[in-house]
């Protein structure tokens, strides 16, 4: 039976993993109730019905009693409003969100094997009974027969359902009974059988499917609603659903395709004639071995539709997709490597091959960017967690906060999207323990709303997602900040600090300003966790704080995890890669651009701006490279908050696709080195991380620092430091002084101070 | 569940969830039944869930005893299989007795 338990448990985390997308889905068409009660879209209550129908049908199949219980009357609800019996009000949309989360908790608990206590929920239960079924939860909420079937204004009818399942409608986990009782519950239904297809108990396989259908359904439900039945498998079967009062039988796909159907009214003789033709039709239907024969007088369908046609994607398991991805990244290195021998042929052949490999790289790059594209993922998945974690916050901490969103629909990487739910938690609960004041009095003080906003955003800037946490509460104290960072040994007392460096201690490990530890942000050791993750994905988190006004997270990652638009930089006899979406432009500066800032750091004017340099030999020691900027290159990148630095290069080798290879995964995390890659001749070169890099140079500079200056220089503020003879001198000095090709940067760092 | 044979009559006494899971292991006692040219008694009154390959399985069974001209019963039923075998049409095709 081992077997067995194996394969209900893939089963079962299949139901878990389609409940989760289900919830984000539900989740956020009720966030949307919410904003808008009064002007409601018909297309959210179905959508979310649906959500719940389908959490009901899989928690049936598994027997998890409790969920189906509550998604039964959750459902029911749903169905009145839809329906347009109840009107849908600030209070329901609440009610809705309770339900919502207690499903949530239902499912939690079925995936852990365990129940929830009924005291739990049975306030909302009741709720949830009373509006729809006009009756508390004690009683009975199963429809009854006469109920359902002799409804008085709404119109009965009669339903001939063929239903021929395909033989692996079982193996796709479907069964049947469970679409008969689903069908039980909308009226009286009488069932016939066909098993003609049922070999012998010697040739039968036990997962296929051999049994067919007819159905004949009297209920006063929407055609739509019987449709819904069978929503889950119309791909495993050959359905046609009929009503029998009219003369023009409608199946799904006409419904869809010509809507102008002819009603008939219906006479005694002509209804059983026609109920007699319908039956033969499908028993005939059901007899054939294939797709069944259109009744005759009906149009046919052109082409082979006979399928429905309405699902458009399926679902693929993440490993197939990281193969391919993989297989890719390997095709990619291939191209480059073949591209790189050619090159070295004579030039006539070279010039043969050049065309077919400007296709083949046109080809490849786009299988890249399609099976990459098949690995993006709206941000929504994660954003549609965060209302419910607001709501609950919101009422730990009796606080009022609403919740913005916007860019939910920004696309990232999967990986991406599976390292973003953790921080981005993280910073919310920080927003909403520390950031919004203590309580809505303390707000009307401050002369706020009570109502506290924290927003939430996604979106693209420069190759790379940007996801924003804003709040408007008080922002960081400063004063406090520095005081707590002192005391914990963080800082020093006579360090001076901008305001942007005091901000960014909240990302020291264990940092905490918060007087009692709280189980909202726990013992403030998340941040620095936080910035680590962050950073281990190759994205950054900053914080912009106005105090009184509010605080802004931002955090920067990068869109996928697989491969990178690069420029291939070479330093002596190292190859680099620097993203192409850092590179602004790449100069050669003058001797007279060149300026030295007395802390050591060298800067190139680019008009009328100074930036600060990043020597790459220097940083990684790095032998045979040019150490004179004015002989070299300086490539300008983009860094964290817009600022710029040059990073010094011997040369541009070209733009390359680059696979990335986690140097986390593979190695060890390196300073300034993002991941690596293997380049076309087989060779592996470092990806710089831009960030990683100036924060490098900012420190050796800070180690040359005089004590008595301030801290880091930020190159906006560079003009006011500078002092021109001596970087000029700097600079020549510099330029005259050739080190030696096996010199260590450090021979040469003290060079510059004897100079300075 | 497992196959119990006296007087060339099997007997097999169905599991509580009789699932799709467990219809390969139903399925080959049946076949086992079969092989030995046995009649079919089965005990239903254990069964608490039942499924449409299993019924399946049960039926052809049923079918295959009756044409090759053995006895085939199900005895005891539970509520459960008696519900899914009208559920999906089958009741009127094989004898019961609960």
């Amino acid at each position: 039976m081992s077997t067995n338990d194996f394969d209900l448990d893939q089963f079962k985390a299949t139901y878990f993993e389609e409940c989760a997308e289900l919830l984000i889905d539900a989740e956020t068409r009720l966030a949307d109730l919410q904003h808008n009660p009064e002007s409601v879209d018909a297309e959210d209550l179905n959508a979310i019905f649906r959500v719940v129908h389908s959490v009901k049908g899989g928690a049936g199949a598994f027997s998890f009693d409790q969920l189906v219980g509550f998604a039964h009357i959750y459902e029911a609800l749903l169905d009145r409003m839809r329906q347009g019996e109840i009107q849908i009000t600030e209070d329901i949309v609440t009610l809705l969100l309770s339900a919502n989360d207690i499903l949530t908790n239902l499912i939690q608990a079925a995936q852990n094997g365990t129940t929830l206590p009924e005291e739990d929920f049975i306030e909302v239960k009741n709720k949830l009974n009373l509006l729809a079924f006009d009756q508390p939860a004690n009683t009975s909420s199963e429809p009854s027969e006469s109920e359902t079937v002799t409804s008085g204004e709404k119109r009965v009818q009669k339903y001939i359902i063929s239903f021929i399942p395909k033989p692996e409608l079982l193996q796709h986990a479907n069964e049947p009974l469970l679409l008969v009782r689903e069908m039980k519950e909308l009226g009286q239904l009488t069932t016939t059988v066909n098993t003609d297809r049922l070999p012998s108990i010697q040739k039968i396989i036990s997962d296929e499917a051999y049994f067919s259908w007819v159905f004949e359904l009297v209920s006063d439900c929407s055609l739509s609603d019987v449709e819904e039945v069978f929503e889950f498998v119309t791909e495993d079967c050959d359905l046609e659903i009929k009503i029998h009062n009219e003369t023009e039988a409608k199946t799904e796909k006409q419904e869809q395709a010509s809507p102008e159907l002819v009603s008939e009214s219906p006479s005694d003789s002509g209804t059983k004639k026609s109920l007699e033709a319908t039956k033969q039709q499908a028993v005939e239907a059901m007899q054939a071995p294939t797709i069944p024969t259109p009744p005759s007088g009906k149009p046919t369908p052109t082409g082979n539709n006979q399928a429905p046609q309405r699902v458009s994607s399926i679902r693929v398991e993440l490993d197939r997709v990281d193969r391919l991805v993989n297989m890719v990244g390997e095709l990619v290195i291939t191209q480059a490597m073949l591209r790189q021998q050619v090159d070295n042929l004579p030039s006539e052949l070279a010039a043969f091959m050049a065309k077919g490999f400007e296709d083949l790289g046109m080809h490849t790059r786009e299988i890249q960017e399609s099976v990459m594209a098949v690995r993006m993922q709206p941000v929504k998945s994660v954003f549609a967690r965060i209302p419910r974690l607001v709501r609950e916050l919101a009422t730990k901490l009796g606080k009022k906060v609403e919740l913005e969103t916007s860019g939910e629909h920004t696309e990232v990487d999967k990986t991406v999207i599976e390292q973003l739910s953790d921080p981005l938690t993280h910073m919310i609960r920080n927003s909403l323990d520390h950031g919004i004041e203590e309580t809505p009095a303390d707000r009307v003080k401050a002369g706020k709303p009570e109502l506290a906003t924290v927003t939430l955003s996604a979106e693209h800037r420069s190759g790379r997602i940007h996801i924003i946490v804003t709040d408007d509460g008080r922002g960081i104290n400063r004063e406090r900040v520095k005081a707590k960072a002192i005391e914990k040994g963080i800082i020093s007392p006579d360090e001076n600090l901008s305001d942007e460096a005091i901000d960014d201690l909240i990302f020291s490990p264990g940092f905490s300003t918060a007087e009692e530890v709280t189980d909202v942000s726990g013992r403030g050791v998340g941040m620095d966790v936080v910035r680590r993750n962050i950073s281990n994905l190759g994205g950054r988190i900053s914080v912009q704080s106005t105090p009184g006004k509010g605080t802004k997270f931002i955090m920067s990652l990068p869109l996928t995890l697989a491969v990178l638009d690069g420029m291939v930089v070479a330093v002596g006899k190292e190859k680099f890669i620097i993203s192409l979406t850092a590179i602004i432009e790449s100069l050669r500066p003058t001797k007279t651009e060149l300026h030295k800032l007395s802390n050591g750091a060298e800067v190139v004017a680019l008009r009328g701006e100074y930036i600060r340099l990043v020597k790459l030999h220097r940083l990684f020691n790095i032998p045979d490279a040019q150490r004179d900027p004015s002989q070299a290159l300086v490539v300008v990148v983009e860094i964290e908050g817009g600022k710029q630095v040059g990073i010094l290069v011997d040369e541009l080798l070209g733009q390359q696709q680059v696979v990335i290879k986690s140097l986390e995964e593979n190695y060890d995390p390196v300073a300034g080195i993002s991941a690596a890659t293997i380049l076309g001749n087989g060779m592996v070169a470092l990806i710089l991380d831009v960030d990683g890099l100036d924060a490098m140079a900012r420190q050796a500079s800070h180690k040359h620092e005089p004590p008595e200056q301030t801290g880091l220089l930020d190159t906006e503020k560079a003009p006011q430091k500078i002092d021109p003879p001596n970087q000029l001198k700097a600079s020549l000095t510099d330029n005259k002084s050739a080190l030696p090709a096996d010199d260590h940067s450090e021979d040469e760092t003290r060079k510059y101070e004897v100079m300075e | 569940m497992k196959l119990e044979v006296s007087d060339q009559t099997a007997t097999i006494e169905l599991a509580p969830s009789l699932d799709i899971f467990v219809a390969e292991e139903l399925l080959a006692l049946f076949v086992d039944a079969d092989n030995q040219s046995l009649d079919l008694n089965i005990n239903a009154q254990g069964v608490e869930k039942a499924s449409t390959a299993c019924l399946q399985i049960i039926h052809s069974a049923a079918v295959s005893c009756i044409e090759a001209d053995r006895a085939f019963q199900i005895t005891e039923a539970s509520d459960a299989l008696v519900t899914a075998f009208k559920d999906l049409g089958l009741y009127s095709k094989i004898t019961m007795r609960s």
